[in-house]
Order: C-alpha cells, then sequence, then structure tokens
C-alpha cells in the first residue's frame, strides 16, 4: 500500500479526520488553525506513502504526524505572541446529538481539561494525551516518537502526576463554575 | 522493561470521580471538525499539487541516512577547500615568526618584510572569507591593545611613584614607555605564546622610533618588586637620545617586560575582580533576603511577604526571581488571604509546574494551610 489513490486518501480523511482534530485540540492547537493543521497532516500522510499496515495504528501514526504539525505550529504561535485568545480557550467540542445543556457542559469540561493540559510540557503532554485519551499503548507511543519504551512510561508517569495536582488546583479556582461543581462533586 | 501496573486514569477507582469524569470527557470524540467541507479541501490540494510543509520537509532530510552522513562530509571538505585556497595565496618568502597571524597594513612602503606579506600582486583581488576573519581579527586586536594601553597608563600613574623621581616622571614618562614598548618589540622572543605582535611601522634607518610598535604578550610569571622597580627607574631616568633606544642588556629587558606584563596583569584582573566583587555582594543581599524570608515565614510571614517585595524591587528578574514569588505567595496564605494568592499563584503554576517547591504551593493554595517543608 505504498501508493494511494485518490479514493484511499479520502476514506482515511473521512475516518481520521475527527480523530486528528481532537488530537490537535488536545495539544493545545488552537480552534480557529485547526482546519489547517488537519490539512498538513493528511498531505503529510499522503505524500509520505501513506499508512502502511503494521504494529502501528492509523491512529498512533497520525498522531505522530500531527504532534509534529503541533509542535512545530506551537513555536510559531510563541513567537507571534503569547495572548491566547478567549475564542480559542473554549474548545471545538459539540455534538449535534447532544441537548445544549449537555453540550454547554461538555464545553465546559473540555476548556478544563485543555487548561489542565497546558501545564504538561509537549513532551509529556503527547504521551499523556496519547495514552490516557486516544488510548493508545505506551509501545506504540514510544515506537511512533522514536523515544525508549522506558522514557515513555517515566514521561507517563511525570505527566500523571503533574496532571493530578494540576487539576487539583484548578479545581478550586473560583472563577470556574464547573470548578465549583467538580469540587462538590469531589467533597 | 518497565511496566507499568496501574489501569488508565479515566478507569482507576483510585482517581478522584471528577478526575476520572474530566479524562473521559477528553476520550470522546467530539469534535465540530466538518468532514466533508475538509476532504473537499484535501483532495483540491491533492490535485492542485501543494506542496508538503516545511516542518515535514526537514524532518524528513533531518532523518534520511544520506543527509546525515553529507552533514559529517561536507563541511570538513568546505573547511579543507578554503585552507587550501588560503595555502596558494600565500607569500613564498616566510614571514617573521614575531608577527603571527597579523597582517596590519603598512603606513610605510619602503617597510621591511612584515609590509611584504601584504604587496598588492600577493593578494588575491577579492578578499576570501579566510582574509576577512583575519581583518576582523586585527582589528579586534587593535581595540584590546588600545584598552590594554589605557588600562596600563592608568596603573603607571597611580601605582609607582615611590619608586620614580618625581621630578624627573613627568618629563620622561611618555617618551619611556614609548621606548620599553619599542625595545620589548625589536627583542620579543619569537615565541610569545599564542598572542600577536602588531607592528604598524618603523623608521628607515633601522631603528624602532617606538611612537608606533604595539605589543601584547601573555601575562604568565611574577618578579620580585626590586626587579620590577630597578626597571622601570631604568625605563624613566635614562635620557632620551638615539643611544639609549638601542636594545639594551637582554637582562634589563627581560626586567622591563616582566614589569610591564605584570601591570597589565594587574590592570585587568583589577577591573574584573572589582566587577566580580560588586555583583557576588548583590548575589550575597539577594540571598540572605530570600532566606531570611524563608526562615521567618512561619512565624513572621507579613515580615516574609516584605522582604520578598523588597526583593523584587531591588533584583527584578534574577535568578531567584521565581524563589522569592513562591515564597511570597505562601507568605500570603500564612497571612490567610488565601484568594488572593490563589489568583496570582495559579499562572504562577503554570509556569512553573515541575519546579522544586511546586508541590508545596500547590498543596498550600488547595489546602489554604502552610504546609510543612
Amino acid at each position: 500500500m505504498s501508493e494511494w489513490s485518490h479514493l484511499d486518501s479520502a476514506e482515511l480523511f473521512r475516518r481520521y479526520a475527527p480523530f486528528v482534530a481532537n488530537f490537535l485540540a488536545r495539544m493545545g492547537v488552537a480552534r480557529s488553525d485547526v482546519d489547517d493543521l488537519v490539512q498538513e497532516v493528511f498531505l503529510v500522510a499522503h505524500r509520505g506513502g501513506g499508512y502502511a499496515p503494521g504494529p502501528a495504528k492509523p491512529t498512533t501514526y497520525l498522531a505522530s504526524i500531527a504532534f509534529r504539525a503541533a509542535t512545530t505550529h506551537r513555536r510559531k504561535r510563541q513567537t507571534r505572541s503569547f495572548v491566547k485568545l478567549a475564542d480559542d480557550v473554549v474548545s471545538s467540542a459539540g455534538d449535534e446529538r447532544n441537548s445544549p445543556e449537555r453540550d454547554a457542559d461538555q464545553r465546559r469540561q473540555l476548556a478544563l481539561l485543555d487548561r489542565v493540559l497546558d501545564a504538561l510540557d509537549t513532551d509529556k503532554r503527547v504521551v499523556f494525551v496519547m495514552a490516557e485519551l486516544q488510548g493508545e499503548s505506551v509501545v506504540a507511543i514510544a515506537q511512533v516518537l522514536g523515544i525508549p519504551v522506558d522514557t515513555a512510561y517515566s514521561r507517563l508517569r511525570a505527566a500523571r502526576k503533574v496532571f493530578r495536582e494540576t487539576a487539583d488546583v484548578l479545581r478550586l479556582e473560583p472563577t470556574s463554575a464547573l470548578g465549583e461543581r467538580l469540587q462538590r462533586v469531589g467533597t | 522493561m518497565t511496566d507499568i501496573h496501574e489501569p488508565p486514569m479515566w478507569e482507576d477507582p483510585q482517581e478522584s470521580s471528577a478526575l476520572r469524569q474530566l479524562l473521559r470527557a477528553g476520550r470522546v470524540e467530539n469534535s465540530d471538525y466538518d468532514v466533508e467541507s475538509g476532504l473537499a479541501r484535501h483532495l483540491a490540494q491533492l490535485q492542485a499539487g501543494a506542496q508538503v510543509p516545511g516542518w515535514a520537509v526537514q524532518t524528513t532530510l533531518q532523518k534520511s541516512a544520506s543527509w546525515s552522513l553529507l552533514a559529517w562530509l561536507v563541511p570538513p571538505a568546505i573547511s579543507a577547500g578554503v585552507v587550501g585556497a588560503w595555502l596558494a595565496f600565500q607569500p613564498a618568502a616566510p614571514a617573521p615568526a614575531s608577527l603571527g597571524n597579523f597582517v596590519p597594513a603598512p603606513s610605510n612602503a619602503s617597510n621591511a618584510p612584515a609590509a611584504e606579506l601584504i604587496e598588492p600582486a600577493r593578494v588575491a583581488p577579492a578578499p576570501t572569507r579566510v582574509e576577512a576573519d583575519r581583518s576582523s581579527e586585527t582589528k579586534e586586536v587593535k581595540r584590546v591593545l588600545e584598552e590594554r594601553e589605557a588600562a596600563r597608563e592608568q596603573v603607571e600613574l597611580h601605582d609607582h611613584s615611590n619608586v620614580v623621581a618625581r621630578s624627573a616622571r613627568p618629563a620622561t614618562r611618555q617618551n619611556s614607555t614609548r621606548r620599553a614598548r619599542s625595545s620589548h618589540f625589536e627583542d620579543a622572543p619569537a615565541t610569545s605564546n599564542g598572542y600577536a605582535a602588531v607592528a604598524q611601522s618603523r623608521d628607515s634607518n633601522g631603528v624602532g622610533a617606538g611612537s608606533s610598535v604595539t605589543s601584547v604578550t601573555s601575562v604568565t610569571s611574577v618578579t620580585s618588586k626590586s626587579a620590577n622597580e630597578e626597571a622601570l627607574a631604568n625605563k624613566v631616568i635614562a635620557p632620551v637620545s638615539p643611544a639609549a633606544q638601542e636594545p639594551a642588556p637582554a637582562s634589563v629587558e627581560e626586567a622591563k617586560s616582566v614589569e610591564r606584563r605584570a601591570k597589565e596583569d594587574e590592570s585587568a584582573n583589577g577591573a574584573n575582580a572589582k566587577e566580580d566583587e560588586v555583583s557576588g555582594a548583590r548575589l550575597e543581599r539577594e540571598m540572605r533576603m530570600l532566606a531570611v524570608a524563608q526562615r521567618v515565614l512561619t512565624e513572621d510571614p507579613a515580615r516574609s511577604l516584605r522582604l520578598c517585595r523588597q526583593g523584587e524591587s531591588e533584583f527584578r528578574g534574577s535568578m531567584f526571581s521565581a524563589e522569592r514569588k513562591q515564597v511570597a505567595l505562601l507568605a500570603l496564605v500564612q497571612l490567610g488571604k488565601v484568594e488572593q494568592a490563589r489568583r496570582e499563584g495559579i499562572p504562577f503554576l503554570r509556569a512553573y509546574p515541575n519546579a522544586p517547591w511546586s508541590a508545596r504551593l500547590r498543596e498550600a493554595l488547595g489546602t489554604g494551610k502552610l504546609p510543612a517543608p
């Protein structure tokens, strides 16, 4: 499967574009930039010969490309401005099947999740997102990131610790309505 | 191989329900990404032959073995080519050893061997990179020489009043200094420990006039005070005459040379030592303030906070700035101003999530009480 036809490419895009968009959002890419980066990810996948069946799942393969895209994008964005637009803080979450109330709740949770993830540096964040949110195995993550498996495990452990602590702090933040609710749930 | 015998956080019962709920929200694929319009754009890009973005090209090149091999081979090859070209333009006659690599422009066309090094016929029409580097190095050396010259003059003015006869000094200082430089240049050893000597011009009679000869030598030894005084006295009191400008006996010249080296060393080290002393004192003061602020954090948080604010106003942006900030936040917690501490502390913790004190600060902000250190 070294050459993809447009149909194959289209099929891959249809199946995994939402996954890539989600992954990019969890990696801190602003909502307004997600579509551009999704295009770049699938373009790179296509030009690189596409996904070859092997130990890595298509999601792992696409996540490895998306990670590089997100890292480059983040670097560029940091040089442009350190101010994050309010629009970007709110995640691109939203499902037409949900009720407005549930949809709003989901948005708030994802906004809080992104804020907690912002506490992680990029190396830990990608391992955490892939392992905890995408359900990838640590071995597969190590393979696609080109790092030793032990390193991937230690990053995951460190990321879990920071995530736990940051979530605890953010739960107590009075400005967040969700934080108050979570606090009630937690107690 | 290391293994984590832990379930994912979102289904780990030991985690808080709020945390699991948060992670479950992230696991749901609920992006509002418009797949159809995205796909249309993607296919259009493919048909238009869109190029791979720059970051992907760089990564591909960096990962390819051939590129790595080229990265190892090309720089040495370029260096060898440049050195070969430089050697091809070298003059046949060997340069005087004392001149080293630096070849300044001559002020007199009839000058001796030094001028021959840059004779126009032997120089390439367009300056190569090596020549440009040499030129910049020469400028740099001249600048350093001028600075050292100024420092040396200062040292001479202040340090040796007890050695030289006061009446003779004003009239003879300049001449003697020039003479000393001249004689040093003439007698400079060929191996000057890597430092270069720069000759600008010489008199046509072959005797160094001393007014345009400057040198820099390494300072590696310290001589006795009596030798220095004797050398300086000889230098100052001797009459200024052509006979006096002849090279002196080796022992006297050597003493002069050593004495001058010692002065240069003193002046350079003196300036550096003063700077180090000032910055060291500031650092010590800052560290003491921080240490006191940490020590009195529990008993007197108001004082601790005051010290932190004072430290920040005095040493803004220093290497202990973050450390000071976390002490101030802990002091706020101890003072009962927990809301203010959280307001300032949460963005601060976001900036420093993994500092050695982050965990303690997190706990303090979360519980509203100062944890044990």
